[in-house]
């Protein structure tokens, strides 16, 4: 469970985030969505512990943890080093660990297929699409093997065929590994279809304004248009416009 | 398939050469120059081989020097940069060092190093480090303020220290600049071993210059050209090729 209690965080004398409370359960895989500049990546840099708040404690279990212990960290740009093939591309954060080259080779070789990169692992960056690139940076975080992972719109730069086609397969294979999974997300269609709840933050300062549970049971990962989706999207567009 | 583009590569740079060559040699011989004046290149090319012992002997003092400052160069800028990553303020220390150095021409400056330091290879060293350090320390400042801050975010998320994020992040990110540095020292190096020897020295192919001139001696002063330009493409290439080898996996 992660407890993320009173967060205020100011930049340059503005306030940023206003008392944010939040509580997230094992498991559980939450959207956050709101306008831009409402603070939502600052408050994933702070859940991971990279950006200090001025007030206020995020804990795991009930303790506060060390940066890169217990969570990882998917950015929007799929931040694929150049110089590093597909393989040691994924394996980075276990090096980072410290943990042996053929334990690292052996945890990319069983994960592999279920990401699709099977036959990609020594490819270079820029031999990839931009799905298959995102993809990468996926098995990375998934292979640190923390139970939380924070992901700050990680499909927002693909189009809406490849996005698709991914929401589906990131369901599968979050369900697989069975991970909290905290997405900040401009896309409100992705925030329903993914999370089971929908945390909606307001700007200038960025604070929590409402919270929908979404019914799993009435959410197909391909239906958009029922009238459940229709209606939950229509009142977060309603806060989003307030 | 191979060879059409060797061909495709290669013949236009060495066939403009050539006519280059070709129409200095004709313009020698039918405006009847005399060679003390301007030598044609088939003269220069006696001279190259008539003077080589004393050609090749000089070119090995003036690479030596030139290697030699290359060297300290490259390990100063390194120290300097890897100092402005390990404390920021460095950076702000040394930058008006840094300039200056730069803002007072070190053609000024090589007759006082001369009385300093004397005729030998240190005062050399020293005018060759002065003319290579600064764009071998500018491409790495830059290169290390250009890491990406997303990057550095990614590696601080994953818990890392500081020497992983120096030797898996850093290092590969600037290499491409340190080499591109690297090709635009060996060049000027050249500049600076010149201006050191002809100032103040007993050999090295810019003392062979300043003693050929006045003499009249103008096909010398040509061979010893074409002995330095060799060297600065000798080593511009062995960069090149090192740069082909080190970023093989890098795109484009």
């Amino acid at each position: 469970m992660i407890e993320i209690k009173n967060i205020n965080f100011n930049f340059i004398n503005q306030k940023i985030l206003s008392d944010i409370n939040l509580t997230v359960s094992s498991g559980e895989f939450i959207s956050i969505i709101g306008p831009s500049g409402c603070g939502k990546s600052t408050l994933l840099n702070i859940i991971s512990g990279i950006t200090k708040p001025k007030t206020g404690e995020i804990t795991v279990e009930g303790k506060k943890i060390a940066v890169g212990d217990k969570i990882s960290y998917m950015q929007q740009k799929d931040l694929l080093l150049p110089w590093r093939n597909v393989r040691e591309n994924a394996g980075i954060g276990l090096e980072i660990k410290g943990l042996p080259h053929t334990i690292i080779q052996k945890k990319i070789s069983h994960l592999a297929k279920d990401f699709g990169l099977e036959k990609f692992l020594n490819y270079m960056p820029h031999e990839l699409s931009g799905g298959l690139r995102q993809r990468v940076a996926f098995l990375r975080a998934v292979l640190i093997d923390n139970p939380i992972m924070l992901l700050d719109e990680p499909l927002g730069s693909l189009d809406a065929i490849t996005k698709s086609s991914l929401h589906e397969w990131l369901m599968d294979v979050f369900r697989k590994f069975s991970k909290t999974i905290i997405l900040v997300t401009h896309d409100i269609e992705e925030a329903i279809l993914l999370a089971n709840r929908v945390i909606v933050m307001s700007t200038n300062p960025g604070r929590i304004l409402k919270e929908y549970i979404v019914d799993r049971n009435l959410v197909d990962n391909k239906d958009v248009t029922s009238n459940y989706f229709i209606k939950l999207k229509k009142e977060i567009i309603k806060d989003l416009i307030l | 398939m191979k060879k059409n583009i060797i061909i495709k590569n290669y013949l236009p740079p060495t066939a403009s050469v050539f006519f280059v060559l070709i129409l200095w040699q004709f313009s020698v011989i039918i405006f009847n120059v005399e060679s003390w004046f301007l030598p044609s290149p088939s003269n220069i090319l006696i001279e190259l081989i008539n003077s080589y012992e004393i050609l090749l002997e000089n070119s090995l003092v003036t690479l030596s020097e030139i290697t030699i400052g290359l060297i300290i160069s490259i390990l100063i800028s390194i120290m300097i940069s890897g100092m402005i990553f390990w404390f920021k303020s460095f950076e702000k220390t040394i930058y008006p060092l840094l300039i200056t150095s730069q803002i007072i021409p070190v053609f000024t400056l090589a007759p006082i190093l001369i009385v300093w330091f004397g005729t030998g290879l240190f005062s050399k060293i020293i005018i060759i480090v002065l003319f290579t350090f600064f764009p071998l320390v500018i491409n790495l400042v830059t290169a290390i303020k250009n890491v990406d801050m997303d990057m550095i975010r990614m590696f601080n998320s994953l818990g890392c220290t500081k020497f992983q994020m120096f030797r898996k992040l850093y290092i590969p990110a600037i290499l491409p600049n340190f080499l591109s540095g690297c090709k635009v020292a060996c060049v000027i190096s050249v500049i600076g071993a010149v201006i050191g020897e002809w100032i103040g020295s007993s050999n090295g192919l810019g003392w062979v210059m300043k003693i050929s001139g006045p003499q009249f001696q103008t096909a010398r002063v040509f061979a010893s050209i074409v002995c330095l330009s060799f060297i600065a493409l000798v080593l511009f290439f062995t960069v090149v090729m090192l740069e082909k080898k080190l970023l093989r996996r890098y795109p484009n």
